[in-house]
Parts: structure tokens; sequence; C-alpha cells
């Protein structure tokens, strides 16, 4: 099935808890997690969404930071998750499954009542 | 690829990067906005090497990854740690005390030299106090100066330039005041005060804060020494200015008056 890009607002909902979910492979930087978005089908995160975001979870000491140089570029600022980071994770999971049932339920249903309402006015007719 | 964790380099200050070289407006206005929120200058050296780290990665100018610095570095700025320091607006009132001292006390050598007693009206007062707001204010409209130097920047110089011509206008001009001390005790006193204030600028600029430069945590590039030299006497000048044209004043109407 054909998909285009998200509505940005729907990315804007459950972009930390993606973030967090790419940081619980290990620990990682801002331009391979925009990378990692980017192939997941998130299409292509900017600088300026993104580090607002770990700048969020780094004052609510859900990451550790860390400097690393490299042989390529100049430096890179590492994220790794927290425990209190990982509970955050497992946490906004556990929300999101139920939230995306919920919503996958009632999208469902609205679609079924939209057949039957079809259905019965072309009878009717 | 192989990279070093934790690797502690030695601080290097953002202006000598080859990136913030190349892209000077943009982080200059970035530096700016964090600066005038009083964010320490470690904490705005990292902001800037996360910039330049994406952008060096990505390829992108710093412009088309993260927008207008300014907007950038307000909403990183409210999404950091509230941590602060006080610089901005506490040089800001030092000088502006100093400012105020040295037209007081400058005017009092004068009268000192000339026998004649200081005195102050109400439009005179009025104009020292528009210098004083002018001066206090100076962090707010470094904003709209940097965008707009020429028009910001005559109308600041209007107001002040006006502020002087209109307190020496208004000398003899409506009932004055006679300051009921010496003017030789106001001119060494306010001399006393201007040099006290020069030292807590001084203190302001080298003490507390002497860690306080824009620095980055990224690879340092080589010139990194030449710059730590020259912020070392670069420092030395805006407390050394007032007191310095003081006493020039004062020689001059002692010499001339």
């Amino acid at each position: 099935m054909p998909t285009g890009p998200q509505p940005s607002e729907w990315l804007r909902g459950v972009l930390e808890l993606c973030v967090l979910r790419v940081m619980a492979d290990g620990p990682t930087y801002g331009y391979a997690i925009a990378g990692r978005l980017a192939d997941a089908g998130f299409g292509d995160i900017k600088g300026g969404t993104l580090y607002p975001l770990l700048a969020r979870l780094e004052k609510n000491e859900l990451v550790i930071v860390d400097w690393r140089t490299g042989d390529t570029g100049p430096g890179r600022k590492y994220f790794t998750l927290t425990d209190a980071g990982r509970a955050e994770l497992e946490h906004g999971l556990t929300r999101w499954e139920a939230f995306s049932a919920r919503v996958g339920v009632h999208l469902a249903a609205g679609g079924d009542a939209f057949v039957h309402s079809t259905h019965s006015s072309r009878s009717s007719t | 690829m192989s990279e070093s964790p934790g690797v502690q380099a030695a601080p290097q200050e953002v202006w000598e990067r080859p990136f913030v070289r190349a892209h000077q407006e943009w982080c200059s206005a970035f530096v700016l906005e964090l600066r005038l929120r009083d964010v320490p200058g470690l904490v705005i050296g990292e902001r800037l090497g996360e910039v330049e780290g994406h952008c060096t990665e990505t390829g992108e100018p710093p412009s088309a990854a993260f927008g207008d610095p300014t907007d950038y570095a307000r909403e990183i700025d409210a999404e950091s740690s509230p941590e602060r320091v006080s610089g901005v607006w506490t040089i800001a009132a030092l000088g502006a005390g100093q400012v105020l001292a040295m037209l007081v006390g400058t005017a009092a050598i004068r009268n000192w030299v000339s026998g004649e007693p200081l005195t102050y009206n109400l439009v005179q007062l009025g104009c020292l106090a528009v210098v004083a707001a002018a001066l206090l204010c100076l962090p707010r409209v470094l904003r709209p100066l940097m965008a707009h130097p020429w028009v910001v920047g005559t109308a600041l110089f209007a107001v002040v330039t006006a502020a002087g011509v209109g307190a020496a206008a208004a000398s003899g001009t409506s009932s004055a005041t006679v300051v009921p001390v010496s003017p030789a005790v106001i001119a060494i006193g306010l001399f006393m005060v201007v040099i006290a204030l020069s030292w807590l600028e001084y203190r302001e600029l080298t003490g507390d804060s002497a860690d306080d430069l824009v620095t980055s945590p990224l690879t340092p590039e080589p010139r990194a020494n030449i710059a730590a030299q020259r912020s070392g006497w670069i420092v030395l000048l805006p407390p050394l200015m007032i007191p310095t044209y003081y006493l020039a004043m004062g020689i001059l109407f002692w010499v001339f008056g």
C-alpha cells in the first residue's frame, strides 16, 4: 500500500519515543539517530527538531552524554540511555501500544459504520 | 571507524574553529542570543559543537539544518538545564554606574578648577537619567543593534547626544540647586567610585567568569593559544577605559581650564 510521509504533528507526538527506541540499541549520536529514523521511513528529521529533543532528554536525565573524537569529523556527542531512560521507554511503549490499538479499533469501527451507511443509502434509492 | 570515548581536549574558543569562521553570521547570532540569556560559555560551546558536528556530517549549512539562529537558540535554551551566569546585566549596570560617575565627576573637576560650586537643575538630572537608562538597556537593544546597526545605532547615538546637548543647554536656564559638597570632594570621590566599579567589572570579566569563554568540546584546531593570550589583555580594556578618560579630562581641565 503506498504511503506518503506522515503529517508532522503525528511525528511530533511520538518522536521522543522513537528516539529513545533508537538509543535502546546502544550509545549513539545525533546524525546516526536522524539516519535511523530516516531509514525507518520517518523522513528527514532536521537538526533544529532533533537536538532540542535530545537536550530535553539530557535535562530530564534520561540520557548521559559524552564527547568522543573520531578519525573523521571534529567529534561527536554520544547519548546513552540511563536506567530512567529505559524505564521511560518501556512506559512509553506500553502507552503507545494501548493508544494505537484504541485508534485502530476506533478507525476500523468508523470504517464499518461508513460502509454500512453508504450501503443503506444506496438501498433506499 | 575508531573512536575514543571521553577524550578531554584542551579548551579552544569557538571563534578559532574553521566551521564557525565559515558560518560567522549564523554562529555569532546564535552565541549572542544565548549570551544575552546568560547561558554559561561552556554550554554555548557544547550547543555550537552539536551544530558543527551535525552539519559536518550532513554537509548542510546551519541555516538549512537548524533554521534561524536566534529562534533555534531560544528553542534549545528552553529545553536545556536552567544553569545561568550573571555576566551581561551586571556588566551593563557597572558600566552605567561608571559613566554616570564620570559625567558628574568631570563636571565637578571643571567647577573645581574655576572655583565655582557644582550645580544641577531638574533638566540636567533628567538628561543624566536618560543616559543611564540608555546604558542600562544596552543588553536589551544589542539584538536589534546587530540586526539593524545603522538604524538602532543612530537612534541610540541621537538619544545620548540629545541628552548631552540638553544638559549643556539647560545649565543656567532654570533654577539650579547647588550640590552642598565641594567640587573637589565630588571629583576625587567619584574618581574613587569609578576605580572601584572598574575593579568590580574586571573581577566580573576575569574572576568568577574567567572560565566562561565559549569553548568548543570538539577536537581543537591550531591557534588556540593565540586566542587565549589575546583574551587575556583584551579583557583589561573595558574596565580601564572610563578611569583613563576621567583622568585625561581632569588633566585637560587643569592644564587648559
